[in-house]
């Protein structure tokens, strides 16, 4: 007989090998998976997790390692906040398209005006617009107990309705004969988000995340918000008592992840995406909570976790084209790493007995 | 006669407490026993233990005679003992029928379920015991009261003749309690031996033959219900061996530190849980409160704290009205909180050491400086609080976790003390404590006082209150006695203030 028990502290050990551990799980599931697509497993994921390295081609992959980490590392940063506390924002998704409509609408408005303030009011229009779609639950929660993670999942599908009928109108480019989507901002250089050193694929989305490590990891270890934040979501009830005002603590949290969320959808928009489109948004709202929680919710285990997705993301593109796998596979390797990752978390709290349970 | 159930000696040791200290327990054929103490005296562990969900680690139990040992509950069933526990385990969804006989089906041929059968049985049974209930009712139709039926029911349904009833009462309302004593007079009636755990002193003398007190793990005395009243029973629950306070250096000052004016929290049930209490404490001074588990304790300190809203009243601290001011700035206003239950309310188990010092603290001097935590200042405050408290820890950087219970309160009660506050809200400074360590946070809080803050202390325990209070009160169902010098205070009186006897308590002085 296999019975857990619990640990009387959490294993540290556990704590830095469960992400690795299902790293490897997810290969080799991954791996059966392929298989069974009929598709020879090792090259698989050989192309997935290598290939945007190292393969011959790597030079045109890696930079795009940073265009598809900055935003997950940015967006899942925002999250680690809310998730530590207790805060549950699932919504990501929705305040990214969000921030990305503000930020294109209010430089669209502007168009074609070329001064050297357009891009700034863009970043403050896309991290108050996601902010503010980010209030939403965190307001509703906060006076009417909703649960936060319901009506922030939801209002994704409302942002994508929105998404779709800003690029069918309002923020249709009128130059565009009659095809859906905006104007492209990255041929507009007063509001591109263009690369910085050329051919490296760091662009202001990049810096911005970097910094956002940085300061997450300044305020959880160091300012008073920061310990609040990791001491109410170990005991609320102890919280409580030592006089942390719940309520503020959530409309905080969802602020942070509102408005870093925005942030990497203008910032998407304006470099990588170029235009508001229907198809604008690809999942790094969502792919971002799956790096928060392999990060471990620290700042630096985020940055790690979001590279890791990001070659995910490039080495699934590479292995459709190149082996001609399907685009659904991938999101299922992404899916998996996040399972297995929770399902070895038992083991940080709890130890495997094998043998007749023991007389207690 | 054989007695139904005979405990000598059980001793049941967990890593830091001795739950059950050398019991010795009688239950006679056909009696209602009831099993009296305070939360955390050691009845539910004893409970355990005779329905085999915990092996004791000394001691022998016997059912009608018989030396047994029993390794699990189905061991204690086929003995004909049935334990009703204090949450109902009962499937919803299902039938009364189908939660009666869940786990024991009584199959036919082919591994059907034998329904008819069952059902005939199960009405046989309720109608032996008078326990009213239709077998195809869904349970979650059913009223409370009745859902503890259904667990009476499944517990005789499986033959037992030897009921453990937890708490049965915690649940109910008062209706649904003569309900439920009817039905445990019927079943006293036709042979069943009931053993009834509850520290509600009316109940327990309401329907025991007799009642076993167990206070901190050791049982007091037996007594016949018939013999004693609530006032004897509760000294016997609290303890009354009363040192003579030590006065002679009092520093009771005549500024008021915390003033509670016509405080009423409502409970559930939209019943008052304190009742218009009003209190003052001095600088200087320290009130003892005692009281019985469940009398208010816990909402009346809820709402001095802040995180209980009250319906009526006034909070006034050093002079300032705080009655709708925000935890955080009670605390930053003077007001430090020792709460009951340390682990859940009062750590963060697996945060460091200095963390927890910060706790409630978190942004004042030396924890912090302007919005940032002052991570030197907080270790430092903490080794302070962990020499001058002798806090036994390797370090300051260990998991809360990793020290014992008495270690904890040392430290929670150095944590505030440490802060100098000038009102301090005590619930249980002792609970759970070695007796050293106890002394050590009585003696820390009399210097407290002495330094001139008004501490405001609640208590189970009447010889600590005694031994620490310029004054004493009393707490019942939410009713404040009025606090009286507590020098020269008889256990006779102090019975009658916790039996909520206030006019005959102050006739008494």
């Amino acid at each position: 007989m296999i019975a857990l028990e619990k640990r009387p502290q959490p294993s540290r050990g556990w704590v830095l090998a469960t992400p690795i551990l299902a790293v490897v799980l997810t290969m080799v599931f991954g791996g059966i998976l392929f298989s069974a697509l009929g598709k020879n497993p090792i090259e698989t994921i050989r192309t997935i997790f290598l290939d945007p390295l190292f393969s011959e081609f790597a030079f045109y992959y890696r930079p795009q390692l940073l265009v598809k980490g900055a935003p997950l590392v940015l967006i899942a940063i925002g999250l680690s906040f809310g998730f530590r506390a207790g805060v549950w924002n699932i919504g990501a998704e929705g305040q990214y398209i969000v921030g990305a409509i503000c930020g294109a609408a209010t430089g669209l408005a502007l168009y074609p005006a070329e001064t050297r303030l357009i891009f700034p009011l863009m970043v403050l229009a896309g991290a108050l617009g996601g902010l503010a779609w980010a209030m939403i639950p965190g307001i509703l929660r906060v006076k009417f107990g909703t649960n936060e993670i319901l009506v922030s999942l939801m209002l994704v599908y409302v942002a994508e309705q929105l998404l779709a009928s800003m690029a069918l109108g309002l923020l249709r480019n009128p130059e565009g004969m009659g095809f859906p989507g905006s104007r492209n901002l990255g041929q507009w250089p007063a509001a591109a988000n263009g690369e910085l050193i050329a051919g490296s694929g760091m662009h202001w989305g990049v810096v911005a995340a970097l910094i956002a490590v940085i300061f997450a990891y300044i305020t959880l270890s160091r300012h008073i918000f920061g310990f609040q934040v990791r001491l109410s979501g170990q005991s609320p009830r102890a919280a409580s008592f030592a006089g942390f005002n719940p309520a503020r603590l959530v409309l905080i949290c969802m602020g942070i992840s509102g408005a870093l969320a925005g942030l990497a959808g203008l910032f998407e928009v304006a470099g990588p995406a170029g235009q508001i489109s229907i198809d604008f948004n690809v999942g790094y709202g969502f792919t971002a909570i799956i790096v928060a929680f392999l990060g471990r919710l620290h700042p630096v285990g985020i940055l790690l976790a979001g590279g890791l997705m990001a070659l995910t993301y490039i080495g699934g593109e590479i292995a459709q084209s190149n082996l001609g796998l399907p685009g659904a596979a991938i999101q299922l390797l992404q899916g998996m790493l996040l399972f297995f990752l929770l399902a070895l978390d038992v083991m940080t709290n709890y130890r495997v007995r094998f043998g007749s349970k023991v007389a207690a | 006669m054989t007695a139904a159930i005979e405990l000598t000696g059980i001793t049941k040791r967990f890593p830091g407490v001795i739950a059950n200290d050398n019991v010795n327990l009688t239950v006679e054929q056909g009696e209602i026993h009831a099993i009296c103490g305070e939360n955390g005296a050691g009845k539910s562990t004893l409970m355990k233990i005779l329905y085999g969900m915990q092996p004791a680690d000394e001691g022998v139990m016997k059912v009608s005679g018989e030396v047994v040992e029993f390794s699990s509950p189905t061991d204690a069933i086929e003995r004909g003992i049935g334990m009703v526990h204090q949450h109902f385990m009962l499937a919803d969804q299902l039938t009364v029928l189908e939660n009666v006989i869940l786990g024991s089906e009584p199959t036919l041929s082919g591994g059907r379920i034998d329904f008819k059968g069952a059902e005939t049985h199960l009405r046989e049974v309720g109608a032996a015991y008078g326990l009213d209930v239709d077998p195809n009712d869904l349970v979650e139709s059913l009223e409370v009261g009745e859902q503890q039926r259904v667990e009476i029911i499944k517990v005789l349904y499986r033959g037992a003749k030897i009921l453990i009833l937890d708490e049965p009462t915690a649940v109910l309302v008062p209706q649904e309690v003569e309900e439920l004593f009817k039905n445990l007079r019927e079943l006293k009636a036709d042979g069943a031996t009931i053993i009834f755990i509850d520290h509600k002193l009316q109940e327990v003398l309401e329907i025991a033959d007799r009642i076993t007190v167990i206070r901190r793990g050791k049982t007091i005395d037996t007594v016949n219900a018939a013999d004693v009243n609530a006032g004897d029973l509760a000294e016997l629950m609290v303890g009354s061996e009363l040192p003579t306070p030590d006065t002679s250096d009092s520093t009771v000052t005549d500024v008021p530190g915390l003033v509670v004016k016509g405080l009423t929290v409502m409970g559930p049930y939209g019943r008052p849980v304190v009742d218009n209490v009003s209190v003052t404490v001095h600088k200087g001074e320290i009130v003892g409160i005692a009281g019985i588990e469940g009398n208010g304790q816990t909402e009346l300190v809820d709402a001095i704290i802040g995180t209980a809203e009250p319906t009526a009243g006034s909070i006034t601290l050093l002079g300032a009205d705080i009655t709708d001011v925000s935890v955080r700035d009670r605390r930053e206003g003077g007001l430090g909180y020792v709460p009951q239950d340390r682990h859940r309310e009062g750590l963060l188990l697996d945060a460091p050491l200095w963390e927890n010092a910060a706790l409630g603290h978190q942004t004042s001097a030396p924890y912090a400086r302007g919005m940032w935590i002052d991570r030197d200042g907080a270790r430092k405050q903490t080794q302070d609080i962990r020499e001058e408290f002798d806090v036994r820890t390797p370090n300051v950087e260990v998991a809360a976790r990793a020290l014992s219970g008495g270690n904890l309160q040392k430290f929670v009660i150095g944590r505030e003390i440490m802060q100098d506050p000038d009102v301090l809200v005590v619930n249980q400074p002792t609970w759970g404590v070695d007796a050293s360590a106890a002394a050590a946070i009585r003696q820390a809080l009399l210097d407290l006082a002495t330094g001139g803050a008004a501490v405001i202390c609640i208590s189970q325990d009447l010889d600590e209150l005694m031994e620490i209070s310029d004054r004493f009160a009393a707490l019942n169902q939410g009713q404040l006695s009025a606090p009286v010098p507590a020098q020269g205070l008889t256990v006779e009186h102090i019975g009658l203030m916790l039996g909520g006897a206030h006019d005959m308590a102050e006739a008494a002085l």
